[in-house]
This record gives C-alpha cells, sequence and structure tokens, in this order.
C-alpha cells in the first residue's frame, strides 16, 4: 500500500485516552487507504474504536485523547500526527492557532461528518437555516442571500421541503434531522465524508431511505465515503470495501459484496450472531464472553479470548497482521479456520413445530385494548376536545397461548411499548380489557393485581436503566421475593414465618432464598454464580445485566415474559446470546414470551407468531411464516423490504411513497392510505377492519388478497438468498 | 406568535395565586401571629394607653371578623395603601415612594458591574478549566458566595475610606457640602445630569462605586460559577464538535455556537440573585447610610415600625416575583426549546 | 416499612455491598477540599463545644480601664470599647451561631425534605398544595423575610432560628422534590412496580437513598447560609441582643470604631464568619461532586 494512491491514507495509527488514572487504548497500530470516489464500511461494536477513528480523521477527537503513533494524511498533507493531535480544543493558544490554519483548508471543505443525527449533532438555539447558511457565510465569505439560496437548494437536495430551513431542530422527527445534517456534510464539495453511525436510532423503513440518499448522493456527488456503523448487512449496502475493527485494530478487510465469505472468526460469528430475514436458519451463534474494555495492550489477537480456533501462536506479536489471502482480502489471523457452515437450512417452520405444544390455553389476552394520552403541551393548559389525545393503542386483540413465543413488531411511536406497558400491568387501559391465565385484571384491586403481577413479568429495553446502581445483583434479583416475601414462604410451605421458630425459620429461609437467587441466575444463565452474584450493575457489561433482569423476571416463576426490545441496547456479539436464552427459557420451562420489537429478523427468528403494529393498530397478525412469506398488508411488506433493502425493479413496484414517512392521515380511513401504492378511494373514506386471508393470517386491508396475491416478499426473499449463493 | 401571546397570558395568570399567597401570608403575620395586632401596628406606646388601644383597634378595624380585616386588608394594598406608621406618623407609601429611587440605583449599578463581569469570569475560567486563571476564578468566588455582604463592605471602606482614601467617606449618595439636584425623577444621578449639575454628578457617581461593588460581588460570584459550569457543560456538547468538524472561526464558534447556549441557565440565576441582592440591600444601605429603603428598613426596626417593615416585606415580596416573572418570560423567548 | 422477610435479605448480604455503601464517604475524605472543610467544621465545633475552657475571659467581663487594645499577647485578637476580650467574645460567639445554624437547619431539613418526599412522590394534590405554599415562602427574598419574621415574633434566640428554618424549609422541600421526581420516573422503578413492589417498598428501597446526597449539599450550604442570615439579622438588630456575644452583632458593634482604626472589634468576628461559611460551601461543592462520582463508577 502507498500513500500516495490514496485520498486519506492512516498510517500506523494509535489513540489513548486518559480518563483520571485509567488508560484507554482505543485504537493501536492501525493503517488502511481511502481511494478518490471509494466507499469503505467500518464495522465494529461499540468500544472498538472505530468512532475514535472516524473521528480522529475529521480531527474533532476530545481533549483527553492523544495520538501515540503513526499518522493520517489527506491528499499527502499530514493532518493528524503525534504533535498536531487529533483533538479540538476550545483553549486557544499559539499552537492550536497554528494547527487550525493548517486545517482551515481539511475541515469541512476537504473532510466532512455526518453526525449521528439522534443525538444532540445540531446547535438547539438556532435554526436550521441559521446552521447550514453559516457554513457558506463563514467559510465561503459568501454573501447572506446567496448562503440562504444555496441552503434551501441544499435541503432540496437531500429531499427536505423549504420550511425546514426556518425551524429549530427539536421541532424534526430523527429522519429528518439526519437529512439536514447530511446536507450539512455536502455543502462545501467535500472529496471525503465520514458517517458516523448515520443510521443507529432510526426506524428501519427511516434507515433504509438514510442508505438510500446516501449512496444516491455518493453517485451524484462524486465524494469518497467512510461509513461507520455496527450493522454489517445495512452497511454493506453502501460500501465496496468493509473493514472490521476489533478491540482497536483491524482484523479483516474485504469487499462488500461478499461479506459472507469471510475469514477471521470474529467476523465470521459477527455475521452469523445477527438473524437475518432472508434466511431462515434455526441457530445463531453466540459470541461467548464480552469485548475488552482495552485497559491495557493486548499483545496479540485481541479475539484470542473468545476465539473458538485459537492456538497458541495467536499471542505473538506477528498474528496481529493483516494478510492478503486473496486479492482485496486482508484478514490478521494465522490460523484461518475453516468454518463448519453453521447456517445449514432446516426445513421451514422446524422451530415452531419444534417445540410440543401440549395445549394452547392463552396466557394473556387483550380484547379491545386501548389507550389514550393527553397531548402534553407545555403548560397546563386547559384540556378538552379529541384532538388534544393522542390514541397510543387502539383496540387491540392479541393473544399468547401457554409456551407460545409471539413477537410485537412496529416502528417507534406504533404503541407497541404502551401496549407492552398495558400488558404488563404497569398502566391502566382507557377502554377494553387484559386477561391473565382467563381471570379479567381490574386495575384498581391492587391485592388482585400484586398477585397476577407473578403471573407477567416485564424484561425492559435498557438494562443500563432498569437495574437501580445501588443495589448489587444479589438483592436485585431477590428483590421481587422480598416484595412479594410472605406469599412465597407459604407458597413453598415448610415451617413458614409466623410459627414460634424464629430464629430457626431464618436461617432456613436465607439458604432457600440464595438457593432461589441461584436457580433464576442458572437458568438465566448468569454463571458461575459467585463471580456475579456480590458486583454491581455498572461491573457488568450490557448483555450480563439484561441477563440479570431476566433472572429476576424468573424468579417469581412466571407464566410469561413481556420483553420489551431485550437486545436493541446490547452490542451485536451479545444479542445472539440472549435471544438464545429466550428460546431455550420456552423450550425448558415452557414459559410463554412476548417479544416485541422493531426488527422483523429476530421477530422471524424467535416467534411463532407475529402481530405488526402501526399507529397503535395491529395491521397484520399470522404464523411467523405465513406473514413474512405471504404477507397480506403494504407496511409490513414495507418492513421487510426496507430490512432486506431492496433495489431496483421491486422498489419501483411499490413506489418510493411506501417508504416515505408523512404525518396525519385522514380520521375515517385506513391510516396507512396517505403511504400506500394501493390506495384506492374506499382507503381513504372507510378504515378497514382485520380479515382472515387465510387460516390464523388477519390483515387490515381492503385489498388483503390483493396484495397478497403480489407475493411481494417471497419474490424478494428468493431473490435475496439467490444472490448470496 | 398566537401561542407566545398564550403563553404570556397563563405566566400572568400564574403570577395571581403567587401573589394572593404572598398577601396571605404577611396578613397572618400581622394580624394573626401578634396576638394583638394593634401593638404590631400602632407601635409600643399604644400599649401603656388601654384607652388609646381600643380606639386604635377601632380605627384598624381589628373589632370585625377575620375575613373582614383581611379583604380591608386586600382592597388598601389594591390601592397601593401599604398602611400608616403611626410612629412616623405619615402613610407608609409616600415615605416608600421617595426612599425607592435611591435604592433602585444601587442596585442596577450592582447588576451593571456584577452581570457582565461575573458572565465574563465564569467564561474566562471555563476557557482555561484547571489551569491558574480557572483556579484564581474559582477561589475569588468561593470567597464572594462566603462573604456576608455587610463585612464585605466594612472590608472595602477599611481599605479603600481609611487606609487607601480613595473613596469618599461613606455616608449617603454625596458629600455632606454638596446639595442635592432638584428632584425630576428622584434618582441623584440623573437628576444631577439632568440639571447640569457636572460636580454633583461625578460626586455621586463616586458616592456609589463602593456600595455597589460591595453589593455585586456576591453578584459576580454566584454568575461566575454558574457560567463556568454551563460554558463547560455546553462545550462538550455534540452540536460544538459539529461546529469545530464545520471549522468555523473560533469566535464565531464561541459567541454564537457556545455563548448563546451557555448564557440560558444565567437567565434564571441572575433573576434569583436579585432577590438575594434585596437583602444585601438594607445591609449596605446600613453601612454606607445610603437614604433608600434599606436603611429605611434599618431605622424602622430600630424604631419598632412594625407596619413600615411588613410593607418592604410585601414590596420587595412583589418585587421579587415580577422579576422572576421577567426572567421567565425572558427564557421563553431566548429558547426555542421552551414550548408554549 | 419493610417486612420481616425483605429486612432479613438486607442482613444477610449487608456485609457484600458494604463497599458501595462507604464509597461516598471515603472518597469525600480522600478529596483535599472535602478533608479540609471536614476539619475546618471539626475546629469549630470544638471551640463551640470547649467554649467555656477555651476563653480566657469571660465574654461579658467588662473592664474599661482596658477599652480598644489592639491584639496583644494577652488579648490576642484586643478588647473593645467595654473593654471585653475580643477573642473570648469571638468563642463564644462561635458557640452560639453554630447552635442557632445547627438546629434551625436540622429542623428545615426534616420539615423539608419530607414534605418534598410527599409532594415528589405522591404527587397531585399534595403535591400541588406543598409546593404552592413553598413558591409563596420563595417569593419572599429570603432575608428580608426573615427581618419580617423575627421582628414580629420579637428579637431573640428562637425567634431566629423560627426565621431560618422557615425561610430554608422551601429549598430543602424543592430539592427533596425534584430528586424524588427524577428517580420516580426511573425504568428501574418501574420495575419493581411490575414486579408487586408496594409503594412504601419503593419509596424506601429505591426512592430516598439517592435522595439523600442532594440534600445533604443543600444541607451543608445551609450552614453557612444560616450562619450567614444570623449574622445579618443580628447585626441588624433584629437577631442576637447585646451583651450576648454573636459574630455579626460584634460587626456592628465594632462599627463605629472602623473608622477610627481599631479595625479588630469587626474584622475578627467577621473573618470567622468567613471561614465557617467557606467550609460548608466547600463541603457542599465536594458531595456533589463526590455523589457524581460514586454513581459513575
Amino acid at each position: 500500500m502507498k500513500p500516495d494512491e490514496y485520498l486519506l491514507y492512516v498510517d500506523d495509527l494509535s489513540i489513548e485516552y486518559t480518563i483520571g488514572q485509567m488508560r484507554i487504548y482505543a485504537v493501536n497500530h492501525l493503517s488502511f487507504g481511502v481511494r478518490e470516489n471509494e466507499s469503505i464500511g467500518i464495522v465494529g461494536e461499540s468500544g472498538c474504536g472505530k468512532s475514535t477513528l472516524a473521528m480522529a480523521i475529521a480531527h474533532i477527537l476530545p481533549p483527553n485523547a492523544k495520538v501515540t503513533s503513526g499518522r493520517i494524511l489527506f491528499r499527502g498533507q499530514v493532518i493528524v500526527d503525534q504533535s498536531m493531535g487529533a483533538s479540538y480544543s476550545i483553549r486557544y493558544n499559539a499552537k492550536e492557532r497554528k494547527i487550525e490554519d493548517q486545517l482551515k483548508v481539511i475541515r469541512w471543505k476537504g473532510i466532512s461528518v455526518v453526525f449521528q443525527g439522534a443525538l444532540d449533532s445540531l446547535n438547539p438555539v438556532h435554526t436550521v437555516g441559521t446552521q447550514i447558511s453559516d457554513i457558506f457565510i463563514y467559510k465561503e465569505n459568501m454573501p447572506k442571500e446567496e448562503a440562504f439560496a444555496r441552503s434551501k437548494e441544499l435541503l432540496n437536495v437531500v429531499g427536505l421541503e423549504s420550511w425546514v430551513f426556518n425551524v429549530y431542530p427539536h421541532q424534526l422527527s430523527g429522519g429528518m434531522k439526519q437529512r439536514v445534517i447530511i446536507a450539512m456534510a455536502i455543502s462545501l464539495a467535500p472529496a471525503l465524508v465520514i458517517a458516523d453511525e448515520p443510521t443507529t436510532s432510526l426506524d428501519v423503513i427511516t434507515q433504509y431511505r438514510i442508505i438510500e440518499e446516501l449512496s444516491k448522493l455518493r453517485k451524484s456527488h462524486g465524494v469518497a465515503l467512510v461509513n461507520i456503523s455496527h450493522d454489517m448487512p445495512l452497511i454493506s449496502r453502501l460500501s465496496d470495501r468493509l473493514m472490521v475493527m476489533y478491540a482497536g485494530r483491524i482484523v479483516e478487510m474485504l469487499s462488500s459484496n461478499n461479506f459472507l465469505a469471510n475469514s477471521h472468526p470474529y467476523t465470521h460469528l459477527l455475521v452469523n450472531s445477527i438473524p437475518r430475514i432472508e434466511e431462515d436458519i434455526s441457530e445463531i451463534l453466540p459470541i461467548r464472553g464480552a469485548p475488552p474494555r482495552l485497559r491495557e495492550r493486548i499483545p496479540g489477537c485481541p479475539f484470542y479470548d473468545r476465539c473458538d480456533y485459537r492456538e497458541d501462536r495467536c499471542r505473538d506479536e506477528i498474528a496481529v497482521k493483516l494478510v492478503e489471502t486473496e486479492q482485496n482480502h486482508y484478514v490478521a489471523c494465522p490460523v484461518l479456520p475453516k468454518f463448519s457452515s453453521p447456517k445449514a437450512p432446516e426445513a421451514a417452520g422446524m422451530n415452531v413445530s419444534g417445540y410440543p405444544r401440549v395445549n394452547s390455553k392463552p396466557v394473556l389476552e387483550a380484547r379491545n385494548l386501548t389507550k389514550r394520552f393527553e397531548k402534553k403541551t407545555g403548560l397546563r393548559e386547559i384540556k378538552t376536545s379529541a384532538d388534544n389525545e393522542i390514541i397510543a393503542v387502539d383496540s387491540v386483540d392479541l393473544s399468547v397461548a401457554e409456551g407460545e413465543i409471539v413477537a410485537l413488531v412496529g416502528e417507534t411511536g406504533s404503541g407497541k411499548t404502551t401496549l407492552s406497558r398495558l400488558l404488563g400491568l404497569l398502566e391502566t387501559p382507557t377502554s377494553g380489557e387484559v386477561k391473565l391465565n382467563g381471570i379479567s385484571v381490574e386495575m384498581r384491586e391492587s391485592k388482585r393485581i400484586k398477585e397476577l403481577r407473578r403471573i407477567v413479568q416485564t424484561i425492559f429495553q435498557d438494562p443500563f436503566q432498569s437495574v437501580n446502581p445501588r443495589f448489587s445483583v444479589f438483592s436485585a434479583i431477590a428483590e421481587p421475593v422480598s416484595v412479594n416475601g410472605m406469599a412465597l414462604d407459604q407458597n413453598n410451605g415448610g415451617e413458614g414465618n409466623r410459627g414460634g421458630t424464629e430464629s430457626g425459620g431464618n436461617g432456613s429461609n436465607a439458604t432457600r432464598l440464595e438457593n432461589l437467587v441461584k436457580g433464576a441466575m442458572a437458568s438465566a444463565e448468569l454463571l458461575p454464580f459467585e463471580d456475579y452474584v456480590d458486583k454491581f450493575p455498572h461491573q457488568l457489561s450490557g448483555g450480563q445485566r439484561q441477563r440479570l433482569c431476566i433472572a429476576r423476571g424468573l424468579i417469581l416463576n412466571p407464566k410469561i415474559l413481556i420483553a420489551d426490545e431485550p437486545i436493541s441496547m446490547l452490542d451485536v456479539s451479545l444479542r445472539a446470546g440472549v435471544l438464545n436464552l429466550l428460546k431455550k427459557l420456552r423450550e425448558e420451562r415452557g414459559i410463554s414470551i412476548l417479544y416485541i420489537t422493531h426488527d422483523m429478523a429476530s421477530a422471524r427468528y424467535l416467534s411463532d407468531r407475529i402481530y405488526v403494529m402501526y399507529k397503535g393498530e395491529i395491521v397484520e397478525t399470522g404464523t411467523t411464516e405465513s406473514l413474512i412469506r405471504k404477507s397480506a398488508h403494504p407496511y409490513t411488506i414495507a418492513l421487510l423490504l426496507a430490512s432486506i433493502g431492496v433495489q431496483g425493479s421491486i422498489y419501483e413496484t411499490l413506489g418510493a411513497k411506501i417508504f416515505a414517512q408523512r404525518e396525519g392521515s385522514s380520521p375515517e380511513g385506513c391510516k396507512f392510505a396517505d403511504r400506500c401504492q394501493f390506495a384506492k378511494d374506499i382507503c381513504f373514506k372507510t378504515r378497514p377492519e382485520l380479515k382472515e386471508v387465510s387460516d390464523g393470517h388477519q390483515s387490515r386491508c381492503h385489498f388483503a388478497e390483493e396484495v397478497q396475491g403480489k407475493r411481494l416478499t417471497e419474490l424478494v426473499l428468493k431473490n435475496a438468498i439467490g444472490s448470496r449463493n | 406568535m398566537k401561542g407566545f401571546r398564550k403563553f404570556l397570558v397563563l405566566r400572568v395568570v400564574s403570577l395571581v395565586p403567587t401573589i394572593f399567597g404572598l398577601i396571605l401570608l404577611t396578613f397572618f403575620l400581622t394580624h394573626i401571629i401578634p396576638g394583638n395586632p394593634a401593638i404590631i401596628l400602632g407601635g409600643p406606646e399604644v400599649v401603656s394607653n388601654p384607652a388609646e388601644l381600643k380606639v386604635l383597634e377601632a380605627e384598624l378595624g381589628l373589632n370585625k371578623p377575620l375575613y373582614i380585616q383581611f379583604i380591608i386588608y386586600m382592597v388598601q394594598l389594591l390601592h397601593f395603601n401599604l398602611g400608616y406608621s403611626f410612629i412616623q406618623g405619615q402613610y407608609i407609601s409616600y415615605e416608600i415612594g421617595a426612599r425607592f429611587p435611591p435604592t433602585i440605583e444601587l442596585a442596577v449599578a450592582a447588576m451593571i458591574i456584577g452581570v457582565p463581569i461575573g458572565i465574563y469570569a465564569g467564561i474566562f475560567a471555563a476557557l482555561r478549566a484547571n489551569q491558574v486563571g480557572d483556579h484564581a476564578v474559582r477561589i475569588t468566588s468561593l470567597l464572594g458566595i462566603s462573604m456576608p455582604v455587610f463585612f464585605l463592605d466594612l472590608l472595602l471602606i477599611i481599605v479603600f475610606f481609611s487606609d487607601l482614601h480613595v473613596a469618599p467617606s461613606p455616608f449617603g449618595q454625596l458629600s455632606p457640602q454638596l446639595s442635592y439636584p432638584r428632584t425630576i425623577t428622584g434618582f441623584v444621578i440623573i437628576d444631577s445630569l439632568l440639571t447640569g449639575n457636572i460636580t454633583d454628578f461625578a460626586n455621586s457617581l463616586w458616592h456609589i462605586v463602593l456600595p455597589a461593588v460591595g453589593l455585586s460581588f456576591a453578584v459576580i460570584a454566584v454568575l461566575a460559577r454558574v457560567m463556568r459550569s454551563s460554558v463547560l457543560d455546553v462545550v462538550n456538547k455534540d452540536y460544538m464538535r459539529t461546529a469545530f468538524a464545520i471549522g468555523l472561526p473560533r469566535n464565531i464558534l464561541i459567541r454564537k455556537y457556545a455563548l448563546r447556549n451557555a448564557l440560558l441557565p444565567t437567565i434564571t440565576v441572575t433573576a434569583i440573585q436579585m432577590g438575594a441582592l434585596m437583602g444585601g440591600v438594607v445591609l449596605t444601605e446600613t453601612i454606607f447610610s445610603w437614604p433608600g429603603l434599606g436603611l429605611y428598613t434599618y431605622n424602622s426596626i430600630l424604631s419598632l415600625d412594625y407596619p413600615s417593615i411588613m410593607a418592604v416585606a410585601i414590596l420587595s415580596g412583589v418585587v421579587f416575583v415580577l422579576i422572576n416573572f421577567l426572567a421567565d418570560i425572558l427564557y421563553g423567548v431566548v429558547d426555542p426549546r421552551v414550548k408554549y | 416499612m419493610m417486612d420481616g422477610f425483605a429486612g432479613r435479605i438486607g442482613e444477610i448480604r449487608k456485609s457484600r455491598s458494604a463497599r458501595n455503601f462507604y464509597l461516598p464517604f471515603i472518597l469525600f475524605l480522600k478529596s483535599k477540599t472535602g478533608l479540609v472543610s471536614m476539619l475546618i467544621l471539626l475546629f469549630y465545633i470544638v471551640i463551640a463545644v470547649f467554649a467555656p475552657q477555651i476563653a480566657p475571659y469571660n465574654p461579658l467581663q467588662q473592664n474599661l480601664s482596658h477599652s480598644l487594645l489592639p491584639p496583644s499577647l494577652s488579648h490576642l485578637m484586643g478588647t473593645d470599647d467595654l473593654g471585653r476580650d475580643v477573642f473570648s467574645r469571638v468563642v463564644f460567639a462561635i458557640r452560639i451561631d453554630l447552635e442557632i445554624a445547627f438546629i434551625s437547619v436540622s429542623i428545615a431539613y426534616v420539615i423539608g425534605v419530607l414534605a418534598g418526599i410527599v409532594a415528589g412522590y405522591y404527587g397531585k394534590i399534595a403535591d400541588n398544595a406543598i409546593m404552592r405554599v413553598m413558591d409563596v415562602f420563595l417569593a419572599f427574598p429570603s432575608l428580608i423575610f426573615a427581618i419580617a419574621i423575627s421582628v414580629i415574633l420579637g428579637t431573640g434566640f428562637l425567634s431566629i432560628i423560627v426565621a431560618i428554618t422557615v425561610t430554608s424549609i422551601p429549598l430543602f422541600s424543592r430539592v427533596a422534590r425534584s430528586t424524588v421526581l427524577s428517580t420516580k420516573n426511573e425504568l428501574y422503578v418501574t420495575a419493581a412496580v411490575s414486579q408487586g413492589a408496594s409503594k412504601t417498598h419503593i419509596l424506601f428501597r429505591h426512592i430516598l437513598p439517592p435522595s439523600i446526597a442532594p440534600t445533604l449539599v443543600l444541607y451543608a450550604l445551609g450552614l453557612g447560609g444560616a450562619i450567614n442570615v444570623a449574622a445579618a439579622l443580628s447585626f441588624l438588630g433584629v437577631g442576637i441582643h447585646p451583651p450576648t456575644p454573636e459574630l455579626g452583632a460584634m460587626i456592628s458593634e465594632g462599627l463605629n470604631y472602623v473608622l477610627s482604626g481599631q479595625w479588630w472589634l469587626s474584622v475578627m468576628p467577621g473573618l470567622f464568619i468567613v471561614l465557617i461559611v467557606i467550609a460548608t460551601n466547600m463541603m457542599g461543592d465536594t458531595i456533589r461532586e463526590v455523589n457524581d462520582v460514586s454513581l459513575r463508577r
């Protein structure tokens, strides 16, 4: 590799952070190049150093980051090295001023950044227009009027209307903010754009649109792209080459259209630990352990601890050297194992029939469940009328049978979380009914509720906030026992607590409790007991915390678990473990699970049946395979296609409209009508009911049969698998 | 702006219960707690004369039921009638009206000195976080929030008047040999300027410096602390990283992109500081014999002139509520995220 | 509050969670500002407790032949116009000011924090009622409110305490309420609800522990503030009556002599006010920092 072939060349770069007394070795001796017009995807989990790398290229690391070796060249000019650093600083001394002078032509004119739009990457007190036009005014000395005109043009280029110019960032949706940031990034026609997790925390369909937007702009503007992401399939659509990073190093570099033909054990596991919608696989591979925290330098292969193919030579320094195995395919692994094909597709529906269903008595039922909220408007307003209300959940019917895993799929704002709170007995419905084990729930009867709560337990999305940071693992898991303490004593028989044998009962209670906690931790695979029991939440990884939450949910021996996006906040390599755990719990304990997610692929992997939710309504439901292969609602199809990332003819059949996100729909008609390519007059006038299209498969669409008849998803699925093989 | 008007109306409406509460509380303090409010209102002399006490009680309406008394009290207040001081033999509102301008003059001078210096010191410290300049500001502001204002005033007098002889004698708004300008606005500085009396103007400016500096020190200290942490907070925000990545010129970066955000919290804090300032004014005016409301309060305390003290209390309460109200509105105008 | 079983869980595992419990205290004493401020406070407490042993003279004993002596070995801080030893007076003044501060701030802490917790946790009517009252109290500039209360109640030790307590209660209840409100919305509280935890369990196990640090910060700041207010009230003549020594009153008494050069009458007591208030402010800042850090570790 020669530096002058490249637009951007990173040469033996190492970066450390200092936090108090602690050092973090974020990037370790890393080299690669980006050619003009090329698009590179950098893939890795959180903490692998990919963001540090990206921010170093843009020279905007925080002040506590230090370049300890190497340099970064842009068009042959050094922009980062040990003396220049890679940080920005609010302090301003002669040295900083000199560095900024050198970077003046690089910043934004040479290299720009698409930041993650969900963060506050835009200044909250200035309008979008001000922020874009300031770039022209202060970087190009453009007169105000011209700058305004150019800014409005730019907004149109990224598919936003002109009114966006005059609003403040907080008035925009996540997807729109992301577009504004993209507009800013291309404003000065840079040669290189760095996109830092450009789609993270956006909805599936918005993600798809942003990826489309970026690849379109890349072609039309002829820029080189460096995309940072944790989602390999997603980013591979946007990139020519992929770089896989682990523990501050590149472990593999390969062309993105055959990322399935990878050679590094980490890449292999990363690809196969995520369920992919287009493949019906019976098992995903969890990666054991957790990524290293990089508090010390790791000699040799950083993946050694978690690798199934490790050998002694992997600990040598030479083991981390990238070796070209085929043309344009570099791997840093001395072993280069042959992987046994793990994803041997088994018969469709295997996972469903694999579990013997003893009976199909419903454990959890919702009938006509509705929840309305008052719209919150800053101050205490006079509350009246219907338009001050948000219907979060709109007449939902749903059931989960004993031992069944049911997925509830929906995007942000679809009402799925509110529904989960209603079903988890955390919210009182406006109308309708929840039944647990056939018993109708009356939220006012607090005694009964307390008993019913032992039947249903909720696992929350955010494992970092659902455990009290002041509780040790033991006390967190034991808490449900302590709050239900008396009842548990009676149930478990024994001498009881109220008898005279106070001291004796005391001791046996303690051991019984310890055994209960042990059992729950074993079920949740939080093992060995001694390693975890006295830890505090901040000492655990995300996956371990989620297991803690599952253990806490299991200790009361509930009939059903409601898992609200249990993996969405976890690192990619830890997700498979939690998904597999849920699967195992059903198989071993016969526990029912309501799995709530935005991700069709994991829903397909885990569940027997799926409910799709849109704007508070269930729009389609059916057995997993039927719903996915023979989708009968345009929205389901849009979700599926977005998560596969279709291009070409099918995209055109469906129309771009379906992927557009527009607010407001006619109050009488179908809530999806304004986005639907197939919508006819009736769709805007009459609200469709859920109707049966085949056995157990229902769709809320006037033209359900017609839509199903197009067999769109089946086609796409076939194509997707075909193109891979 | 329709939303804004609604916001404004709602804020004004929300003032009503607070002000009503203020009145209720002072009524409670004057009419219920003391046992015999005539003593409080009429001063200690009336106690010795039961006949006079009876007359006074009748005059004040104290023989009427409590709620009638409260209504009378409210109606009086709504007519800006703050009561009658038997000790001074005068309506209190008259006296307070005359005492208002010097106090406003002093308070405004303190804010003019305090707010910019406090804000600047905070920015200065934040931009040099953990360097010498930062430590100096932090230690000074720790001293500023810890120092009782009357003690600071005393030290200022010792140093600048007694030792260095650069400050004028700490008595009043003008040196004793000068005569006050004709009253137009009541503000000596402005009146002397309006009447073209340059000697008075210079002299009154000279006199106001020391008490104003003493009063402003706490304002400086509090604002510097708030501003420092606010700037440090903003600098670490993602949008500042965006601005850095764009490579905006440094003065734009700091002034337009960092400070506007960082200044938001100081609006509320400044308003709260004005409340502290009103307390400080009583002490400072006492020390500097400044003929404003503070000195009036002090004299009322000495002569046990309760109605006057209560009048000052209720007046300062209302003013403070209004200041907080204005700060609230200002915040709503400046921060686009505040929902109307 | 907790049933027997839950209580026992606490016992069984107490030793294991001890480290986390003491961590904030260790961090506090390890930090320079924490240690220094603690030592200063202890110094003042020792002076207050052993005032009779420390003071070389009777603070009330007049000796007109020794009036207005500058600081010397026999009178460390000089004497005042009535020939009383300033050092002895300062020692006893610290005693009375510390008494006022601890008593009034402790009462305000208990009432204010309780009211804040009730308002924040039970919400609705209780919240509205309590916070409206607090709003009215806060609507007065605090020193002026304190003056009004002291004047109405008749000056003296008790009325100072009432004045400071009444003006500090709203601050405590505001802080307590806001921490309760933010904790109440934590996901782990929702999790506890979903497990069937009772309101009292949640209050004592989840809501109260995180409310302690912020209110302690305010307690420390409040001590300094109380001394400041007590001194200001006495300075204005609505606090402690002469001849009882009080720091603010002493400044006031010395005022007339400052201009004639006898600075020690006022400056000595003033310095002692400044030092203790600095210590409490430092203490408050350190508790705040330590709390932030110990939760992140």
